[in-house]
């Protein structure tokens, strides 16, 4: 009775695009409004991780059809799973 | 300043007498707090059973780790910098190795100036903080030999001869380029000014120090061959704090303000596309290949160490996205 309440129970599911380390100066850029370009770690493909309460619990390509995002559910992650961050650039400095 | 006793690492012959008899540790009892002192290998595999039979004892001052490494980071440099940019003094691939620091009372540090040995009185400005430079015997005759010549000192007895008012005049040259370049990077990394007092002066008439006085000895090997040439700093402990650890200084020298040192904080940053709540049943029956239609990115937001901080509106082209804002919105957590 009570693992069929936990199971039937709702979580978050989030799907999170990228991820980076960058400064709080860059972060700072961006919450005030500069743009930022996204490229995957790696030039590998687009990715998306779906994680429950900040952790990653599985690993997706990305491809678009049609205007639609389609993710393709590639690789379910363990907590020993290291995870590559992407590359964020301000594009007004690619600008500069 | 905050200070430790502990036993000195004694080279002298001449044992110093306690500053305090209430202070001697009693002979054979372990110092179980380990020492600050960085001691050269040299020094730290000579005969420890001699430096304990003298029991010379020095207030010596505790140095964090940080500001350790800071030291020695910094005379590292200066010696390859003196390897590479006073190449008139050094013969053809010989080079400058700094050799450590270590603590040693004015009196053992005046009883290595030897006949031959040359001398500078030294002073820091902001803070005041006098010193000592010595350079023994074989480094003075080394700098005349590479200047003069070899052939003009030739002989395996040559370090034992007297030089010459020449030579000695090149020598004095010779030390007060190695100040120079000491007081270029001291002031560069914010240290403070050095200068070089005077030169030639016998270092056991100084009136600046105590006999006891402990003073912080930095020392510099001039190539590997024997015999040892050495150039020997030695200041006051106040140097001490003049390496500050939590200066930051920019390549002109001013100290960054803190709003500058705020913005280089790292932080981990994520975009999420968006979410859904699901059961926790159908989350365990996802599987590798399936297939999951994602927001188009019109309510995508930024999280900054998992604080949500703003909607996004994202643009794909092909391997590549671009995110800019939508909307101010802040959130609390």
């Amino acid at each position: 009775m009570a693992r069929d309440m936990i199971v039937s129970s709702r979580v978050e599911l989030q799907a999170v695009l990228s991820t980076a380390r960058i400064t709080s100066g860059v972060l700072a850029r961006l919450v005030a409004g500069e743009p930022v370009e996204i490229a995957p770690a790696d030039n590998a493909v687009l990715m998306v991780t779906f994680e429950v309460g900040g952790r990653r619990l599985a690993q997706a390509n990305v491809r678009n059809e049609g205007g639609k995002l389609i993710a393709t559910i590639t690789k379910i992650l363990s907590d020993r799973n290291e995870w590559k961050l992407d590359e964020w650039r301000l594009v007004s400095s690619d600008l500069a | 300043m905050e200070t430790e006793r502990t036993k000195s690492s004694a080279l002298s012959k001449d044992p110093l007498p306690a500053r305090d008899p209430k202070q001697r540790r009693p002979r054979g009892r372990r110092l179980l707090q380990p020492s600050p002192v960085d001691i050269t290998p040299g020094e730290s595999s000579s005969d420890a059973g001699r430096r304990t039979q003298q029991g010379s004892q020095l207030l010596l001052p505790a140095i964090s780790q940080e500001r350790r490494e800071k030291i020695l980071e910094l005379h590292h440099r200066v010696a390859v910098a003196i390897s590479q940019a006073m190449p008139e003094y050094l013969r053809e691939g010989d080079r400058v190795v700094f050799e450590g620091l270590n603590f040693l009372s004015f009196r053992e540090v005046s009883a290595g100036s030897e006949a031959g040995s040359l001398s500078a009185i030294l002073h820091l400005e902001n803070p005041d903080v006098a010193g000592l430079a010595i350079a023994n015997a074989e480094l003075n005759t080394y700098f005349a030999k590479t200047v003069i010549g070899t052939e003009k000192r030739s002989g395996s007895a040559d370090t034992q001869l007297p030089l010459s008012r020449l030579e000695m005049a090149i020598a004095g040259r010779a030390m007060r380029a190695l100040i120079e370049r000491f007081g270029a990077f001291y002031r560069e990394a914010g240290v403070g000014i050095l200068r070089c007092e005077t030169v030639g002066e016998p270092i056991a008439s100084s009136a600046h120090f105590e006999a006891d006085e402990c003073l912080l000895v930095l020392r510099l090997r001039f190539g590997s061959d024997e015999p040892v040439k050495r150039l020997t700093i030695a200041t006051g402990v106040g140097l001490l704090s003049a390496f500050r650890t939590e200066r930051v200084t920019t390549a002109s020298g001013s100290e960054l303000p803190l709003p500058a040192r705020a913005a280089d904080v790292p932080m981990t940053a994520s975009i999420v596309l968006g979410s859904w709540n699901i059961r926790l049943t159908d989350l365990t029956e996802l599987r590798v290949g399936d297939e999951i239609v994602l927001p188009e990115g019109d309510d995508a937001w930024l999280l900054g160490s998992g604080v949500r901080l703003q909607r996004v509106r994202l643009g794909f082209t092909h391997d590549r996205v671009r995110a800019s804002r939508t909307e101010a919105r802040h959130h609390g957590s």
